[in-house]
């Protein structure tokens, strides 16, 4: 099989991993060496999904011992398998990134033999690339759960980044779905990373650096019946015990029809949409899982996450732009992290007015509802329930995704081929 | 109305703020398009003189500091017609106000000032990921592309640093300047109006591969064009080989 044919074949089968993010590194050059990377992370296109590519995001294999339930890689599904090896995935990453097509490397493998076989394979492939090759550009490997700890902690001296895939929210939808992975071989090997990762940024003089923009995390959403609350419950947690860099979601689509343990319909992109805006309130907004809502509730389809809390403690509103603190701030619908840190610096040169407000590009038409300017109260309404009505209605263009998503849904000539990857 | 006119480079720009406070203190506008002068309008030429630029930079870091000025230096790579004028108005706000002007994010002035400099900056890190090296027979990595803002200058050091083993050429052909690094020390000089480059075998081949791997990282019923076209502009894909 000609080498096109081969990544064609294995960017197929990678491109469910949603993390594509570059950022978190900014490691040095060197002279003799090839690349570094930036700290914030680079963009090198777009696709026509709206996602970027800032890595070769790529499988060492597509052949599977696995049976996922969910995957479009298992063992039993009749698709083209392929395979590189590691001197054709280093030519390809150096040609790519020299022309400036690539920040960097995302690999992964589905498991071929063992989990330490696959290991063993995704170590001598970014081996031979910081070694043989020198590259210092961005690498981020998948580690596969079942590998040796020994394996995953050796090669995360040559990774910037290293993911292992939750799969599910909770282990009752792991056992059903994904019956060959174990929560523990996710979990314990997490834990280990996240000691490296710390030490790697509390020690600086230590010699091996290893994964400097540490661990991130996927799990899919719509696939099994749990809940945004316990999403996002979870998703505390990993940031908060396991110092993760970001967890990501991706909406369920269906492609292995014959399963009745699978829901038959993907799921509503918006609802990933709104697990996003959690994820961002949780990390900078400073709210935390508890006060977004119970554990048995899902997050509103028709407004966003921020207003949707504003809404339910409507008693801490409206605040007074002149005075309130910077987290009060932060907490107000249409005031985002920059604006709410220039408004507290700009009134200190003196009172701001609604028109500089304006001015500023605060988000008004959410903001005017839980905001006073000097004593005067700007909304249209003052009761949740006539507000909730009109950021609803704000909030309700006929959307991209919801478009997409329909024609997936009720166009029977589409074929079902492609589906949320499992090969962790 | 009195207008100070300049030639489009930092220090006649610096020179011309000079005259505006000593000398020409009725100046109201400084421009370097000198098309935009009315027939109704005083234009005066002002020579560039690098020591006057060289008082009025002293004279920011003192004012409001280093950061500032680099902001500045920056903002006015804009290709932002009036980026003069608005440069202007932004300094006789922080000569008047000092490192207050900096933070003031409710005043039109500032805000115009820091629209332009965010417009350079945030271009200038785009280009960082969008430009596109061919390899050419002699080995030399050659890119070409056409910014809004004349952001040359902030991009060669990033691919100086990263491909500091590779000689390559940038090309900007709606300004028609070059920068070219030879391995050690780069240069920046006028493009030559004829400009041909032979590209290596390899070349095709990994373009190839590219649009191989592009076109099928993409997730069909993800479609979303409006969102690629927010983050990959039209005007930016005549020079991205994927497109």
């Amino acid at each position: 099989m000609d080498l096109n044919e081969r990544i064609r074949i294995l960017t197929e089968g990678a491109k469910y991993d949603v993390s594509c993010s570059s950022s978190g590194a900014g490691t040095g050059s060197k002279k003799g060496s090839l690349g570094n990377t930036a700290y914030c992370g680079i963009c090198h296109s777009f696709t026509s999904d709206g996602r970027c590519v800032s890595l070769l995001k790529i499988l060492l294999t597509n052949y599977c011992e696995y049976d996922c339930l969910y995957c479009v890689n298992r063992r039993s599904n009749d698709i083209p398998r392929a395979r590189l090896s590691p001197r054709e995935l280093c030519e390809l990453v150096i040609n790519f990134y020299r022309r400036n097509y690539i920040e960097g490397l995302f690999l992964s493998s589905s498991v071929e033999k063992s989990p330490n076989h696959t290991m063993e394979q995704l170590v001598l492939a970014v081996k031979m690339l910081r070694e043989e090759y020198k590259f210092r550009g961005y690498i981020h490997l998948k580690a596969i759960p079942g590998a040796d700890y020994g394996l995953i902690d050796y090669a995360s001296a040559y990774a910037d980044r290293m993911s292992l895939n939750i799969e599910l929210p909770t282990e009752r939808s792991l056992k059903l779905l994904a019956p060959q992975k174990k929560k523990d071989a996710i979990i314990e090997p997490m834990k280990m990373l996240s000691q490296s990762y710390f030490l790697t940024k509390t020690e600086k003089n230590s010699q091996i650096k290893k994964i400097p923009a540490g661990q991130t995390t996927q799990m899919i959403v719509g696939a099994s019946n749990d809940t945004d609350g316990q999403i996002i419950r979870l998703t505390q947690a990993l940031y908060r015990n396991f110092n993760l860099k970001r967890v990501y979601y991706s909406a369920y689509m269906p492609v292995n029809l014959s399963s009745s343990l699978l829901p038959a319909l993907p799921c509503d992109l918006r609802r990933e949409h709104r697990l996003y805006e959690a994820d961002w309130l949780l990390r900078f907004y400073g709210f935390s899982a508890e006060e977004l809502l119970p554990v048995e509730r899902n997050l509103a389809a028709d407004i966003d996450v921020k207003s949707f809390w504003a809404l339910n403690n409507y008693q801490f509103f409206p605040v007074e732009i002149n005075t309130a603190s910077y987290e009060a701030l932060l907490r107000v619908p249409g005031i985002g992290v920059k604006n709410a840190y220039r408004i507290i610096i700009a009134r200190r040169h003196g009172k701001l007015t609604f028109e500089s407000l304006k001015k500023m590009r605060v988000v008004l038409k959410r903001a005017q509802h839980f905001i006073t300017v000097n004593g005067k109260f700007y909304g249209a309404y003052n009761n949740p329930v006539n507000i909730r009505k009109a950021l609803a209605a704000q909030q309700e263009r006929p959307r991209l995704e919801t478009a997409c998503l329909q024609t997936s849904l009720f166009d029977a000539e589409r074929p079902l081929t492609d589906i949320i990857t499992g090969e962790l | 109305m009195k207008i100070l006119v300049v030639e489009n480079n930092l220090a006649a720009f610096l020179t011309a703020v000079y005259h505006a406070y000593y000398g020409h203190k009725d100046a109201e506008k400084i421009t370097s398009d000198a098309e935009s002068v009315t027939m109704l309008d005083y234009g005066i030429r002002i020579e560039t003189d690098t020591a006057l630029a060289a008082k009025v930079r002293e004279g920011i870091m003192k004012k409001a500091g280093k950061t500032a000025y680099k902001e500045i230096a920056d903002a006015y790579l804009s290709g932002d017609k009036n980026k003069e004028q608005k440069l202007f108005d932004y300094l006789k706000l922080l000569f008047a106000q000092g490192k207050k002007a900096l933070t003031l994010f409710s005043h039109s002035t500032v805000i115009a000032f820091r629209d332009m400099l965010n417009k350079v900056r945030r271009e200038a890190h785009r280009m960082k990921g969008f430009i596109r090296f061919a390899q050419t027979e002699n080995g030399v990595y050659y890119a070409f592309f056409g910014p809004d803002n004349d952001i040359l200058e902030l991009l060669l050091p990033h691919f100086r640093i990263r491909f500091n083993d590779q000689k390559f050429v940038l090309h900007d052909l709606k300004r028609k300047k070059m920068a070219y690094y030879d391995g050690d020390k780069s240069y920046t000089f006028t493009a030559p109006p004829r400009f041909t480059v032979a590209l290596s075998e390899d070349q095709l081949k990994f373009a190839e591969l590219w649009r191989e791997y592009f076109n099928n990282v993409s997730i069909e019923e993800r479609h979303n064009p409006v969102l690629q076209r927010h983050y990959a502009p039209k005007k930016y894909r005549w020079f991205m080989n994927e497109f």
